[in-house]
């Protein structure tokens, strides 16, 4: 059985003044496995992400329906964690607060709750930055406690929105292969969002390549790449044979949303 | 001098005192030299001698204490009405909808003309006292705590509600201490702002304050008294300001530049 089914869902947005509807998102529909990482590729303005934030509650969709372990979703929950492209820490607490943030919405004990925040920091990487402000945190760090603080409420899916979008190319390959890294030990189901190529292929087990405005799901190619994958991986012939086929799907729907 | 180019912590608490010496020096030129009639501005020393006998003789500290507390009272009482209040508007904007029109029209009623009225209601007591406090702090406070409530980042509530936030925990947890800096930023300059009305209050009808004491040395013509009363003021309002400042930095640390 699938773990979320998204059955054409689509999504225009109402007119502005004196302007036309516009539609962002042609009815779409994906089936996304348990365990599976999903990379949803695309050109800026696509609708990739609104899709996301439709299957993360934050947008609703003009038509179709979203089943989530076959449970119809509505509204935001604590079973789709979700992290943004911008920072999004609250700003007044720790990095431990940060990641126990959605616990405290639960109900778990404190202490509990710091223990399960301090595990999280720790496989992230930030064990000695738990009682740090985020703003004492450069963007990679801040990115880290956002997935930490997503996972520590153990989500059905982890949904990201071009998360290492606004990070430095170094930093960019590390906190790839640290998401790989925990996808590959905690087996999540996790839906991707990048415009990044090379990073969609990295990441995932297939990528949804998805059409210029108004968007839909042009094609949908299994990465048969193996587990674990080191970043070498990003020379080899299959993944340089991928990358070009890619590039050519992409470039021809960049054109086509450039005239 | 580059723009914003950062001073020392020491360079900065000289800079602020050179200013109040030369504050002193202009005047003293102005008094001394004789360009200025005593009558109409007394002179540093005169000033401080007048202070002296006020506290002294007159016991001019409890009328110092009696503004203060009319001060705290009536900013307290219209603090514990305009935070609810304020914090209902920034989150609900129905609830914003029905009360900012009403409440951006009565921010704009002076203060100070409630007077005669409020006399007449409640009499000469303290109690009219602090309900001009009231009336002149109670809608500023509520329009600017439900701004500084209202204007939070729409992501930072996106991802409350992803993390299973209800709403009202969206409201307790995520507007309220992202607004808190800044609420009490607020409070400390309507504070300041409290401080005009204490003393208009106690102008008329009042039989202590410094407001008070400030009528009594102007029916004796007594510069230096006036003079010493304005000081005063200025003195608890940069005491009070430096109280707020190291509270705020203590408790929001995250919030400092």
């Amino acid at each position: 059985m699938s773990k979320l089914l998204v059955a054409n869902v689509g999504k225009i947005f109402p007119a502005q003044a004196n302007g036309q509807p516009t539609r962002a998102l042609m009815p779409t529909s994906l089936d996304v496995g348990d365990n599976d990482f999903i990379a949803i590729l695309g050109p800026s303005g696509c609708g990739k992400s609104t899709l996301l934030r439709i299957i993360g509650g934050l947008e609703t969709a003009s038509e179709g329906k979203i089943m989530l372990d076959g449970v119809p979703v509505s509204g935001p929950g604590a079973d789709r964690g979700f992290v943004f492209q911008s920072y999004t820490l609250f700003p007044w607490l720790t990095v431990a607060e940060n990641i126990a943030f959605g616990l405290r919405e639960k109900g778990v004990a404190e202490r509990e709750r710091l223990d399960i925040a301090r595990g999280w920091a720790d496989r992230v990487g930030l064990s000695s930055f738990v009682d740090h402000f985020p703003k004492q945190l450069s963007g990679g760090m801040q990115q880290r406690t956002a997935i930490a603080r997503a996972l520590a409420n153990d989500p059905k899916i982890l949904l990201l929105d071009e998360p290492f979008g606004a990070l430095d190319n170094q930093t960019r390959a590390l906190m790839q292969e640290m998401l790989l890294g925990i996808w590959e030990r905690e087996r999540k189901t996790v839906l991707f969002v990048t415009h990044d190529i090379e990073e969609a292929i990295f990441v995932g087990s297939r990528v949804v390549v998805m059409s210029a405005r108004p968007g839909r799901i042009k094609a949908d190619i299994a990465v048969d790449l193996p587990h674990p994958r080191p970043y070498t991986i990003k020379t080899s012939p299959e993944f340089v044979a991928l990358k070009e086929r890619l590039v050519e799907e992409i470039r021809s729907e960049v054109m086509a949303s450039a005239h | 001098m580059k723009p914003l180019q950062p001073v020392s912590a020491p360079a900065r608490i000289g800079y602020g005192i050179a200013f109040f010496a030369l504050f002193v020096a202009l005047w003293s030129v102005a008094t001394f030299g004789g360009y200025v009639q005593k009558l109409f501005l007394a002179d540093p020393l005169t000033m401080v001698r007048e202070g002296y006998s006020l506290l002294v003789q007159y016991g001019f500290a409890f009328d110092i204490g009696m503004t203060i507390w009319r001060v705290v009272g009536g900013f307290v009482l219209a603090v514990i009405v305009a935070l609810p209040l304020g914090i209902m508007m920034g989150a609900y904007k129905r609830i914003e909808a029905f009360l900012e029109p009403f409440v951006s029209f009565a921010r704009y009623l002076p203060a100070s003309a409630f007077i005669p009225l409020l006399i007449l209601w409640a009499g000469i007591g303290e109690a009219q006292k602090l309900l001009v406090i009231f009336i002149g702090s109670v809608f500023q406070l509520i329009l600017m705590i439900a701004v500084s409530v209202g204007s939070i980042r729409r992501d930072l509530v996106d991802a409350a509600y992803t993390l299973g936030a209800t709403d009202t925990s969206v409201v307790r947890r995520v507007l309220l201490p992202n607004a808190a800096p800044e609420i009490a930023e607020i409070f400390r300059l309507v504070l300041g702002w409290a401080w005009t009305y204490v003393i208009v209050a106690e102008l008329i009808g009042s039989s202590s304050g410094i407001g008070h004491m400030i009528t009594d040395s102007q029916a004796l013509l007594n510069t230096g008294q006036i003079i010493f009363g304005i000081i005063v003021i200025g003195l608890i309002g940069l005491v009070s300001d430096f109280m707020f400042k190291a509270v705020n930095q203590r408790l929001f640390p995250w919030a400092q530049r």
